[in-house]
C-alpha cells in the first residue's frame, strides 16, 4: 500500500516536472525545417485518383460501344434480303396494270434465263390478248408522247431528276460506251411472238429507224442468256430527245441493277447519297419493284469483320507485397520510412474467362471473370519484454512486427487467401487486323477471402474485403486453324487497396506478375 | 495572431504564420523531443521532423483550438516513430541496470527536490529505449496501458512490467546520484 503511494507520488513528481517542460531548440533548426517544408506536396486524396480512374474507363467503354455500333448500323439495317422482299410499286396510272408482286419476286428469286417470265397478261385467252394488246399500245404511245412525271411526288421531292455521277466505274464505262455505239437490236424472245410485242407497233407507228439507238446492249459478262428475263426493256421514241436525255441513264442504271440482280440475286447498291429506283420495264409498262439509296454501301466489306473472342486462361502467379503504412489519422504518424517496407512472397495459381470484343481497327474491350488462390508463408516476430517468455508475448499477425528491441525470435506462419473477381479492361492492337497481340490494362473488383493465422497455435480467422486492382499485360496469340488461339500473356497486378484495411497500424498490398496461358475462340 | 488565424496561415502555407507557429511553440515540444531522445542530438532530429511533420499534416487539424494539444500529440507520436525506426541499431541493456539494489526512494522524497530538471532528464534519457518510451507515455503523457499498448503493438501487461521497471531503474539511478553526492560532500 505504502509502496503504490510512494509510486503515485513518485509519478506527480515527474509529471509536475516535466509536463511543461520547455527545451530551446538548435539555432538552425528553422531553417532546416524551412528547407524541408514543401518539399513534398500533399498527396491528391487517394478517392480523387479513385474516381478519376472509373471516369475514365467507363468514358473509354462509353465511347468504344458508340463507334462499335454506330458504323455497323446501316449495313445491319438493310440486308440484302430485306431489299429483295421490297414489294413492287407500279407506275402506271392504270391500277389494272399492276404487276403482281409474286410475279416480280419470282422473277428475282428465279433469274435464270430457261425460266420464261410469265406476262402479266399471258394467262389470258387469245380474243382477250388482241384486245389488251391494243389498249396497251395506245397506252404506250400516249405515255411516250407526256413529260415524264415522278412517279412518287411525295417521294421525289428535294431530289434531283437525274442521276448524276454514278460512282460505278463498270457501269460509267458502260454507260459511255452506250451512248456512241449504235447495235442492231434484236429485240429478246419472249413467250410472246415478235408480232405481239408492243414494241414493234412502236416501230412502226412513230419512227422505227430510231428503235436500235434505244436499244441495250448486254453487260460485258453478262451473257444474253443471264439478261434475257430481265432485258425486256423499253426502247423510247425519238420524238422526245429531253425526255430521252434524262430517261436514259435511270433506264440503263435499271438496266444493269437487274442485270445484276439476276445474276446475283442481290440488289445493286452504289455509294451515293441520293435514292434510285429499281424499275423493270415489261411490254410498255414500267414498274417500280423498289428503292434504294445510294447511301446504302455494297454488301463487300472493306475490312474484315471485328472478331469477337471467347478465351479461357489458366493464371499462374507470383505475389510479393509491401507492407505500406495506414494513412488513417494518427496513424499516419506511426508509418514507416520506405527503406523499412516489409516485403513478402507467395505463388498461386488461378483460372478466368474472357469474352473480348474488337471495336476498333487497334482497340478491343473485354469483361471476364477470375478466381486465383495463393499460398505462402508471412513472416512474424512476437516480442518478448520479460525474462519469463510466458508471461508476456506479444504475437501480431497482422500488425506485421519486426525487428524490435527485445526481439526474441522469428515465426513463420501459413497464409492463404482466394480471391474471386469481375474484370473489364481494353486492349490496344498495334498489329494490322486480326493481329490481337496487343498491350492490355484492365480494372478488377476483386472479393478477397483471406485466413490469417493469429497465433503460434495455428489459429485462423477468415477476413473478407473487396480491393480494386489494375492489370497491366502484354498478350501474344498464335492462331490455330481458323477460329482457335493459343495465348501467353505476362502481366503484372497491382492491388489499389489494402488487404488488410480492417487493421489500424498497417495494411499490406500485394503485387501479383504471372505468365498467364490458355486458349481463345473466335465466335465471328 | 490567435491560433485559429495561425492555423489558417500554416494551412495557406504562409512562411509568416509557420514562422509564429515555430517560436509559439517550439519550447514545449522541444521539452518533449528532449524527454523521449536519447540524447540531445536524438531530440533534435525528433524535434524537426515534427515540426516538418506539423507543417505538412496541419490541413488535417479540424480544430484549431485543440492545436496544442494536436501539436503535442502529433510530436509524440514521431518520437514512438522515430523509436521504432531506430530501435535496430540501439542494444538492448536492461540487464545491466541491477534493479534490486537501490534505496527505497520513501526513505528520502526530499532527495527528489534536490535534483533539478536537466538532472532528472539525464536520469531519463539513460533508461533504455522502450523504458523510456513507456515511462514518458504513461507518467507524463497519461496514456493508459491500453493506450501504450496500441501505439507500442504491445500488450498492457508488457507496458505495466516496462513501466515497474523503468522506475525502479529510476529510483535506483537517483539512489547512486545521491550516495554519490553524499560521497563528495563527506
Amino acid at each position: 500500500m505504502k509502496e503504490e503511494h510512494d509510486d503515485k507520488n513518485f509519478e506527480s513528481f515527474f509529471r509536475d516536472r516535466f509536463e511543461n517542460y520547455s527545451g530551446k531548440p538548435a539555432s538552425d533548426a528553422w531553417k532546416n525545417i524551412q528547407a524541408h517544408i514543401g518539399k513534398k506536396p500533399a498527396k491528391p486524396p487517394l478517392y480523387k485518383a479513385w474516381w478519376l480512374g472509373i471516369a475514365c474507363l467507363v468514358l473509354l467503354l462509353g465511347v468504344g460501344g458508340m463507334l462499335w455500333w454506330l458504323p455497323s448500323t446501316p449495313e445491319m439495317s438493310q440486308s440484302p434480303t430485306t431489299q429483295k422482299q421490297q414489294t413492287p410499286r407500279p407506275l402506271a396510272n392504270d391500277p389494272s396494270d399492276t404487276l403482281e408482286s409474286e410475279q416480280v419476286n419470282q422473277m428475282m428469286a428465279q433469274p435464270d434465263a430457261s425460266v420464261p417470265i410469265p406476262s402479266p397478261k399471258a394467262s389470258l385467252a387469245q380474243g382477250q390478248k388482241d384486245i389488251l394488246l391494243r389498249s396497251e399500245t395506245e397506252r404506250t404511245s400516249q405515255y411516250l408522247n407526256q413529260k415524264p412525271k415522278p412517279a412518287n411526288k411525295a417521294w421525289n421531292k428535294g431530289q434531283p431528276k437525274e442521276v448524276p455521277n454514278i460512282r460505278e466505274p463498270a457501269l460509267r464505262a458502260e454507260t459511255l460506251e452506250t451512248e456512241t455505239y449504235v447495235p442492231s437490236y434484236k429485240p429478246p424472245k419472249l413467250s410472246r411472238t415478235n408480232s405481239e410485242r408492243p414494241e414493234d407497233a412502236i416501230k412502226t407507228k412513230k419512227d422505227p429507224g430510231n428503235a436500235s439507238t434505244n436499244s441495250f446492249e448486254p453487260l460485258p459478262g453478262i451473257s444474253n442468256q443471264d439478261t434475257e428475263p430481265v432485258s425486256n426493256q423499253l426502247t423510247k421514241s425519238s420524238s422526245s430527245p429531253d425526255l430521252n436525255q434524262k430517261r436514259r441513264p435511270k433506264a440503263r442504271t435499271t438496266a444493269y441493277s437487274l442485270a445484276l440482280l439476276a445474276k446475283k440475286g442481290t440488289v445493286f447498291n452504289r455509294t451515293n447519297s441520293q435514292r434510285i429506283q429499281d424499275n423493270i420495264l415489261l411490254g410498255q409498262k414500267k414498274y417500280l419493284l423498289g428503292t434504294h439509296s445510294l447511301a446504302e454501301r455494297p454488301q463487300t466489306r472493306r475490312h474484315p469483320p471485328k472478331p469477337s473472342y471467347l478465351s479461357f486462361q489458366i493464371e499462374p502467379s507470383f505475389a510479393f507485397y509491401r507492407v505500406l503504412p495506414n494513412r488513417k489519422d494518427d496513424i499516419q504518424l506511426l508509418d514507416l520510412p520506405e527503406n523499412q517496407y516489409k516485403v513478402d512472397q507467395n505463388l498461386g495459381i488461378g483460372a478466368s474467362i474472357h469474352w473480348e470484343q474488337r471495336i476498333f481497327k487497334s482497340w478491343s474491350i473485354s469483361i471476364g471473370a477470375r478466381y486465383s488462390t495463393h499460398r505462402g508463408q508471412l513472416d512474424y516476430t512476437f516480442q518478448q519484454f520479460a525474462e519469463d517468455s510466458s508471461e508476456v508475448i506479444v504475437l501480431s499477425p497482422n500488425r506485421f512486427v519486426y525487428n524490435p528491441v527485445y526481439q526474441a525470435g522469428d515465426q513463420r506462419l501459413n497464409f492463404s487467401y482466394d480471391i474471386w473477381g469481375v474484370q473489364v479492361g481494353a486492349r490496344f492492337h498495334p498489329g494490322k487486323w486480326r493481329k490481337d497481340n496487343g498491350i492490355g490494362l484492365s480494372l478488377a473488383l476483386e472479393h478477397v477471402s483471406r485466413r490469417v493465422p493469429q497465433s503460434v497455435e495455428e489459429e485462423t480467422q477468415k477476413q473478407n474485403s473487396i480491393n480494386p486492382a489494375l492489370t497491366l499485360d502484354y498478350r501474344l496469340a498464335l492462331p490455330i486453324g481458323a477460329r482457335w488461339q493459343l495465348r501467353a500473356t505476362p502481366n503484372i497486378r497491382f492491388n489499389l487497396s489494402s488487404f488488410y484495411q480492417d487493421h489500424a497500424v498497417r495494411k499490406i498490398r500485394p503485387y501479383h506478375w504471372g505468365l498467364h496461358f490458355g486458349v481463345a475462340y473466335r465466335l465471328r | 495572431m490567435n491560433n485559429q488565424k495561425l492555423v489558417k496561415g500554416c494551412k495557406a502555407h504562409k512562411p509568416e504564420a509557420q514562422r509564429i507557429l515555430y517560436e509559439r511553440f517550439s519550447g514545449p515540444l522541444m521539452g518533449i523531443c528532449l524527454r523521449y531522445g536519447r540524447s540531445r542530438e536524438d531530440a533534435e532530429d525528433i524535434f524537426q521532423e515534427a515540426f516538418i511533420r506539423i507543417f505538412q499534416q496541419i490541413d488535417q487539424l479540424k480544430e484549431p483550438q485543440a492545436l496544442g494539444a494536436w501539436l503535442r500529440r502529433l510530436t509524440v507520436n514521431t518520437a514512438i516513430n522515430h523509436y521504432r525506426k531506430n530501435k535496430r541499431l540501439r542494444e538492448y541493456m536492461p540487464d545491466e541496470l541491477d534493479l534490486e539494489n537501490h534505496r527505497n526512494m520513501s526513505q528520502g522524497p526530499e532527495i527528489l527536490d534536490q535534483l533539478d530538471n536537466e538532472a532528472l532528464l539525464s536520469l531519463i534519457n539513460k533508461l533504455p529505449d522502450g523504458y523510456r518510451m513507456i515511462f514518458n507515455l504513461y507518467v507524463i503523457e497519461g496514456y493508459s496501458h491500453k493506450e501504450i499498448a496500441e501505439v507500442m503493438k504491445t500488450n498492457e501487461n508488457s507496458s505495466k512490467s516496462q513501466l515497474y521497471k523503468a522506475k525502479k531503474a529510476l529510483k535506483k539511478m537517483i539512489s547512486e546520484r545521491n550516495l554519490i553526492e553524499d560521497e563528495r560532500r563527506a
